[in-house]
């Protein structure tokens, strides 16, 4: 049948996938490595602000989630619906922090904007799915990218392609970070 | 034939058609077993079609049986082109014919009943006997199945099949049924192909058995799927289950629940699992990147992709390394009890091995280069990290 040969298909060629995969993650973790200045001696990296941490991780992250949409391509409609939505998220930064640039030139409600507009981003994907009886089917649609439009049929096909890829993601990220004692 | 008598008397006329019938029925026992295709003959097929416009138009009903078994003896399977001229006329007269015998079996002429007792039973016979060709023919048919006048022929094949095999005290019964099933052959377009083999798998294992109780179950069944909504549901359905079924082979642990509701949570939460993972890791490379060197992606692209498209043959590396970095994954797997990133990773161990070994190998220089006070340092960085993900795994689980 066709989703279990298909998905064999990506798994029988598994390094395809794992190189594209790699190679655009070290490509956006070196662009984020030069874009962050380097702390003046490595021992302070231990003891720099939580919260420069927490940005690092999360640039990190969606460098993670980017690349590995990005290697599937537009094969996968969670990979396009992923896509797209860090393509507006972004753009959506993009405008408020020239906006807020604009209006008041402070760091501080940089930070905020952002941190705004990632938090009403989530509130926003909560409200979109109100509070009915929660059934598993509709939490799915929620964890897997652009799963509010499928059929269950599609959802369960792309949850399985996700969850692959996921897996791929966790390996990749593994090694690399057990890679720097 | 009957034209030419119409000075006779009714009872007369019947006899005389009851004869004929004989006769013809003899002959087209003769032709069906020195032909298969009874029907692709013109005079064949001219033969079915009068008796049937014969029985229609008289009331010569008890030839009626007859000619269905006629039907049935000839292999309806073999030839449908013939069958569905055939086919149009027989619904309506099976209709007929099973209220006419009913009136007729409650006042039947003596002499003609043991004879058509007799036929009766030879069919039958002829059926059972038959089976594997028939239910080769069957099969030959349900492939080539596509169109709606197939699906109808069939039917009413089916219903002429049952029509023979069982006995006369069922007939109000299956006059019913075939009533109902000509208003549902309508809906029968949407039926696909594979429906009707599989009901026709259920008819075959059924032909075989000769049971009249599963018989009606198949009917049942088939009412059912003719719906096209109902039809429809059930491809979905089936869809549905089938992709749920391969995320069960995905997903660890999905084995010992069964029933959707479960195993839709435990995909949950595995996916829900994973994103953590990702996070954490990505937290992770946040604090060990500071140290990552600026040429990798010159190294990379040197030396890693033909390694990688070739399979990941090992590399070069010294025992220490090796040793550290199997130690280094090794321990954090193997602590962790049920969790679910064992069950990816202890798999693929020994590409893993071979992808950090690789890894090794090309960043113990640069790692030599940088401050060796720190590597401690960060080393036990990584136990605790190690740790601190050992434990979010167990509370995960």
């Amino acid at each position: 049948m066709t989703p279990p040969a298909r998905l064999n298909a990506s798994a029988s060629s598994p390094c395809r996938l794992r190189t594209r995969f790699v190679l655009r993650f070290l490509k956006t973790l070196v662009k984020i490595k030069r874009s962050t200045p380097p702390p003046p001696s490595p021992s302070l990296s231990l003891t720099s602000s939580p919260e420069k941490i927490g940005r690092h991780s999360q640039r990190i992250k969606l460098a993670a989630y980017s690349s590995m949409a990005r290697a599937v391509g537009q094969r996968r409609a969670w990979s396009r619906a992923l896509m797209l939505k860090l393509k507006l998220s972004d753009k959506r930064k993009n405008r408020y922090r020239w906006l807020a640039a604009r209006k008041m030139k402070q760091q501080k409600t940089l930070r905020r904007g952002c941190g705004r507009i990632l938090a009403t981003k989530r509130n926003r994907s909560e409200k979109g799915s109100p509070s009915r009886s929660c059934s598993g089917v509709d939490e799915l649609r929620r964890l897997v990218p652009g799963g509010e439009a499928m059929d269950l049929g599609v959802l369960l096909e792309e949850t399985a392609h996700f969850v692959r890829c996921l897996e791929t993601q966790v390996r990749v990220m593994s090694i690399i970070a057990d890679c720097f004692p | 034939m009957n034209m030419g008598l119409p000075e006779m008397t009714a009872l007369e006329r019947q006899r005389a058609k009851l004869l004929e019938w004989q006769e013809e029925k003899v002959a087209a026992l003769f032709q069906l077993q020195v032909h298969g295709g009874f029907y692709n003959e013109g005079g064949g097929e001219d033969n079915g079609v009068s008796t049937l416009y014969f029985c229609h138009g008289d009331d010569g009903f008890m030839g009626l049986r007859e000619v269905s078994n006629q039907c049935n003896t000839i292999d309806p399977n073999a030839r449908i082109e013939g069958w569905g001229q055939f086919g149009n006329i027989e619904v309506p007269c099976l209709g007929f014919g099973g209220e006419s015998i009913s009136r007729t079996a409650s006042c039947p002429p003596a002499a003609v009943e043991p004879v058509s007792c007799g036929m009766l039973t030879e069919p039958s016979e002829k059926i059972l006997q038959a089976p594997v060709r028939k239910d080769g023919f069957r099969k030959r048919k349900a492939e080539r199945m596509k169109s709606t006048k197939d699906c109808k022929e069939e039917e009413r094949e089916k219903n002429i099949k049952m029509y023979s095999n069982e006995n006369d005290s069922k007939l109000s019964e299956q006059s019913n049924c075939n009533n109902g099933g000509d208003k549902k052959g309508s809906k029968n377009r949407n039926s696909t192909p594979k429906k009707t083999s599989e009901s026709n798998s259920k008819d075959k294992s059924i032909v075989s058995d000769v049971q009249k109780t599963d018989y009606i179950h198949v009917r049942a069944r088939r009412g059912q799927a003719t719906d096209s909504h109902s039809l429809a549901e059930r491809v979905r359905r089936e869809k549905i289950s089938e992709r749920m079924k391969f995320l069960q082979d995905l997903v660890p642990g999905c084995n010992k629940v069964t029933g959707k509701a479960g195993m839709l949570d435990e995909i949950i939460n595995y996916v829900r699992s994973l994103q953590r993972q990702v996070e954490f890791l990505s937290m992770k490379l946040a604090t060990v990147s500071p140290r990552l060197d600026l040429n990798i992606d010159d190294l990379f692209s040197k030396e890693m992709i033909p390694a990688w498209s070739g399979g990941f043959p090992v590399m070069d590396m010294s025992a220490e390394l090796t040793s550290t970095a199997y130690f280094q994954l090794h321990p954090m797997h193997q602590a962790a009890p049920s969790s679910d990133l064992e069950m990816d990773i202890v798999n693929p161990n020994t590409s893993m091995e071979r992808w950090s070994s690789g890894f090794q190998s090309i960043y113990s220089l640069e790692l030599e280069q940088c401050n060796p006070t720190a590597s401690a340092a960060n080393q036990s960085l990584q136990q605790y990290t190690g740790l601190t993900e050992l434990t979010s795994m167990k509370m995960e689980i």
